[in-house]
């Protein structure tokens, strides 16, 4: 049994507590814990690999500076998920005259948006799917692709994620309802066939 | 009475109906709609095949990242960098003091010798040889001036 609860980690919620504090170690262990979780986010959200460590150690900065405002480790999700948002709305900015990297970086920065879907649709190489849907993602109207993202590829349940759009829950409700349904008309060709299977 | 869900309606709704988000009213209606639309029930199915789909998207590598408290240091560094114009308009208060004693040198004229003489050729070009090549002009009232000035 004294194994067990040494081998427990603490809460979020007590490193939250025990960073406010000034504790540095205690924060490194919630970034360990949870920067995947934003890495991720950012490439999903079409970011590039590099773009994504930035808008992770942006995230993290700015959620270290509001530690006072952070009750609980759902705070904290939400905290660094804004962040995170935050860092990818400015990249993308930023590189609004450079070419915006799809989710899986496939695109270069030649031909027309359409081409390149075009492209992916027709590609027989095995891992087709994942670029058409990362494709059709990429497509999606900036608040549409963060609840679609945010829900389907980050978990977050709708709730915390109207809390992190700052809209009401039926705004994200309606946002996820219309994002699915132009994600389903785009990937037409491969639900329709075995792909999906 | 609100009439009954059409297909476009329905068809933004199944999303809510096939993960349970949806109220229980309009849950029925969707249901209803779609029991006796077969074009709202492929789209049903689409939209479960869609799903099972994205979990393809999930496993992307991370790469080896460490929290960097030396940069957030340096990010609070950055907000302070406000008080250095304050500082700075101290410090000149200062300096400026009658009972400091303030030596101040001035400094040291920036333009060449050769930079002025090449002016004065321009200038010499512009009043009085337009017609001619523009360089060859500027060269020779170069050399000419930069002579003079080394005779004198």
């Amino acid at each position: 049994m004294e194994t067990i609860v040494e081998d427990l980690e603490p809460s979020d919620a007590i490193l939250v507590s025990q960073a406010r504090k000034g504790s540095d170690e205690a924060f490194s262990k919630l970034f360990n814990r949870h920067y995947p979780k934003v890495y991720r986010y950012a490439v999903n959200m079409g970011a590039s690999a590099e773009d994504a460590e930035d808008i992770v150690q942006t995230a993290f900065i700015r959620t270290h500076r509001s530690l006072d405002k952070i009750r609980d480790g759902q705070a904290l999700l939400s905290y660094l998920y804004q962040a995170a948002m935050n860092g990818v709305r400015d990249a993308k900015r930023r590189a609004s005259r450079k070419p915006w990297l799809s989710l899986s970086g496939i695109f270069m920065d030649r031909g027309k948006q359409s081409d390149r879907i075009a492209a992916v649709q027709i590609d027989e190489t095995g891992n087709g799917l994942s670029d058409a849907l990362a494709a059709n993602i990429a497509e999606l109207p900036d608040d549409f692709r963060e609840v679609f993202v945010l829900h389907h590829l980050q978990d977050l349940d709708l709730n915390q994620i109207a809390e992190i759009q700052g809209v009401p829950l039926g705004t994200v409700k309606s946002r996820l309802g219309r994002a699915r349904e132009r994600m389903r008309t785009a990937m037409k060709p491969w639900l329709d066939g075995d792909e999906a299977k | 009475m609100k009439l009954k869900m059409n297909c476009q309606e329905v068809q933004e709704k199944i999303a809510g109906m096939n993960d349970g988000w949806l109220d229980p009213a309009e849950a029925r209606e969707t249901a209803g709609h779609i029991a006796n639309c077969p074009e709202c029930q492929k789209e049903a199915l689409a939209d479960k095949k869609l799903i099972a789909a994205l979990e393809s998207l999930k496993q992307g590598s991370v790469p080896a990242m460490t929290w960097k408290p030396a940069r957030a240091t340096k990010a609070t560094a950055w907000r302070l960098a406000w008080l250095s114009p304050i500082a700075a308009a101290a410090l000149v208060a200062v300096l400026w003091h009658p009972s400091v004693p303030v030596v101040v040198s001035s400094p040291p004229p920036t333009v060449s010798a050769e930079s002025q003489a090449l002016d004065h050729a321009h200038m010499e070009l512009t009043l009085s040889d337009v017609g001619s090549d523009p360089n060859r002009a500027i060269l020779a009232s170069f050399a000419k001036n930069t002579g003079k000035e080394q005779a004198q």
